[in-house]
């Protein structure tokens, strides 16, 4: 599933980045192991072992020149049923089909990183802004109350009322 | 009611000191209490000239700070005291009055304010992060300007595939 920067355009304010950042749920090392050995050959450098314990492994696409964040653990991101009905499929290609976090996810991620940038808030602002009426707001404020992040949430919604 | 009369009883401002601006800006990038206290002095008096006890009130601040404030304001020549003389009894009131260079720098000061990026600690290491990145794709032959692009287009793509009348598949199978 794919969250950060790539997510945006179609939640808020279009701002391309370099990397790509996915999201996965592995629940054991065999298919952890199995799942890096078919990025091997298809000529993916991955300078760490993987392990399940790991919050981000790091990819270098050689082909294309492209880094990729494989997270395990994303920053206010809870791997359940209610995250996974709120995925939505993005064209990335004409043949590629890729599910990407739902909004509300997508704006709790954001707010609840260790290293959150003031662009990241102001990412949120612009989901805020044009989902307005789209978020599903119980849903978002009970994900913002369990990471913690429903006053700053709050701060924002403020601000994207006046944007 | 008496009718104000604005006399200049001060000496001529010093030159201003314009290094000591850019320096400040450099060194103080995430503001300068000192600029902001200034900018907010002029503020109060460049509408309505006004006595240093009605400044105190204005402001809310102690009497020592703005004293403090106003002899520097005016070495700097952003302010002038001119004698306010009534038909009153008593010593004459001396009123604060913003100079052209002080109008001038509230304009200034106004306008950054305006235009301030604001970044903290982490939007620094993502900028030095995204231009090795761009780096690495030099290394590589790879123009960034050109995967600039492409990223632009597929970001549109994207977006465009995404409307009112097409929304985004959600999940259905959980």
């Amino acid at each position: 599933m794919l969250i950060g920067g790539l997510v945006l355009p179609p939640y808020g304010q279009i701002r391309t980045t370099q990397d790509i950042d996915i999201a996965i749920t592995i629940k054991n090392m065999e298919t952890l192991r199995h799942a890096f050995e078919e990025l091997r050959k298809k000529n993916f450098e991955i300078p760490t072992t993987p392990n399940l314990e790991a919050a981000c492994i790091y990819l270098f696409d050689r082909e294309n020149v492209v880094d990729v964040e494989i997270w395990q653990r994303p920053d206010g991101v809870t791997f359940d049923k209610q995250l996974l009905q709120k995925r939505t499929r993005l064209p990335l290609a004409e043949d590629l089909l890729a599910w990407a976090i739902g909004p509300e996810d997508f704006i709790i991620n954001k707010l609840a990183r260790k290293d959150r940038r003031v662009q990241d808030e102001a990412d949120v602002v612009s989901v805020l802004v044009r989902q307005k009426d789209r978020l599903d707001e119980n849903y978002l404020v009970r994900r913002a109350k369990e990471f913690e992040v429903l006053g700053l949430l709050e701060t924002l919604k403020k601000k994207a009322q006046t944007t | 009611m008496a009718i104000p009369l604005l006399v200049r009883v001060q000496i001529p401002p010093r030159p201003l000191k314009t290094d000591r601006f850019l320096r400040e800006e450099v060194y103080f990038p995430f503001g300068n209490k000192m600029l902001d206290d200034e900018a907010a002095i002029l503020k109060a008096v460049s509408s309505n000239p006004c006595g240093v006890r009605e400044l105190v009130e204005k402001l809310h601040w102690k009497t020592e700070r703005v004293v403090l404030l106003l002899k520097t304001m005016e070495k700097e020549g952003f302010i002038e005291f001119h004698e306010n003389i009534t038909l009153n009894r008593g010593r004459p009131k001396k009123l604060v009055v913003a100079t052209t260079l002080g109008d001038e720098f509230l304009e200034t000061f106004e306008k950054c304010q305006r235009k301030a990026i604001q970044i903290n600690y982490n939007d620094v290491k993502s900028a030095v992060y995204q231009a090795n990145l761009a780096k690495k794709l030099e290394e590589y032959h790879i123009s960034p300007f050109k995967r600039f692009w492409e990223l632009n287009s597929i970001a549109f793509k994207i977006r465009n595939s995404i409307t009112v009348e097409n929304p985004a598949k959600t999940s259905p199978d959980f």
